[in-house]
């Protein structure tokens, strides 16, 4: 995949930074996870434990925890290309921290709706980072998961633009 | 109910988990060959969320059902993790604590390749599972 060169990444970055505000609302989305992402998603990770579909938590299926994180990235793109356009598809951004907080398991074949706001944006080591807080419920209402994730932004040092 | 499940002691390792990593983004962003090697790293990284599940599957083998309505973790992602590296998730029990739903334990976390670098650390905490005593 053609990627642009670092002096692009870091302008990209920068644009996205000042473009993210503060207390910015993120999303909603939504998904459905059904018995085959949740099979596919053990196998990707190479986690072959019963405790999803095959050994249901209460009686009902439940998914991995770890998988509405990848549905957070969903969420993460469709912000910056709110403020990037188009371009949001070639910035490189880095996942530095995960933070999450397990209330419920994640349901199969219930609608997940994830939203979220930008919680915090900083510069330290000379980097852009953005700090987004996001909350899963289910379709009940029920609390699945909330998380603070911390993206750093582009790894090219803001010291090394060009112009 | 007493507990029956054998509780770790402080400063006791927890089971660990080794996986060979796997790319689970390939070609997007950073989880791309070329744009990683644009930006000066050796390759594509393997996400951070990958490096999180496998932490989280030491988890559940240590708390079971409880990790899902009781886990908390706090994971940063501290250097590359590339495919095909091989990556231990590990654990040390740092602090217990009685609350009323059970025992919680708090535990060190991080994920390591075969060299001994650390990469991905922080803290994580679940309640044990409670087991009636027959």
């Amino acid at each position: 995949m053609e990627g642009l060169d670092p002096q692009q990444q870091l302008r990209l970055a920068q644009r996205l930074y000042a473009g993210l505000q503060v207390g910015q609302e993120i999303g909603p989305l939504e998904t459905v996870f059904t018995e085959k992402d949740v099979r596919d998603y053990a196998a990707s990770i190479d986690d072959e434990n019963p405790w999803y579909l095959e050994r249901p938590l209460s009686g009902q299926e439940v998914a991995h925890p770890a998988m509405t994180a990848a549905f957070y990235v969903l969420l993460c793109q469709e912000a910056w290309a709110k403020v990037l356009g188009d371009a949001a598809e070639s910035l490189v951004a880095i996942h530095a921290k995960a933070e999450h907080h397990y209330a419920n398991p994640v349901p199969i074949g219930k609608r997940l709706i994830v939203q979220g706001k930008v919680a915090e944006k900083y510069i330290r080591r000379d980097r852009y980072y953005i700090v987004m807080e996001l909350w899963t419920v289910d379709e009940d209402g029920r609390d699945i998961v909330r998380t603070m994730d911390t993206l750093l932004l582009s790894p090219v040092r803001i010291s090394e633009k060009a112009d | 109910m007493v507990w029956t499940t054998r509780e770790p002691e402080v400063g006791s390792e927890i089971t660990p988990v080794t996986k060979t990593a796997k790319n689970t983004a390939l070609g997007m962003g950073i989880h791309d060959d070329a744009r990683a090697r644009t930006l000066g790293f050796k390759g594509a990284l393997v996400p951070g969320i990958t490096s999180l599940a496998y932490v989280i599957e030491m988890l559940m083998n240590l708390f079971g059902d409880n990790w899902m309505t009781s886990g908390e973790i706090s994971l940063s992602f501290v250097n590359p993790l590339y495919e095909g590296e091989r990556v231990t998730a590990r654990a040390i029990v740092r602090q217990k604590r009685a609350e009323d739903k059970g025992l919680r334990l708090f535990l060190e976390v991080w994920a390591e390749n075969d060299e001994g670098v650390k990469v991905a650390a922080g803290t994580a905490s679940g309640l044990l599972p409670q087991i009636a005593a027959r």
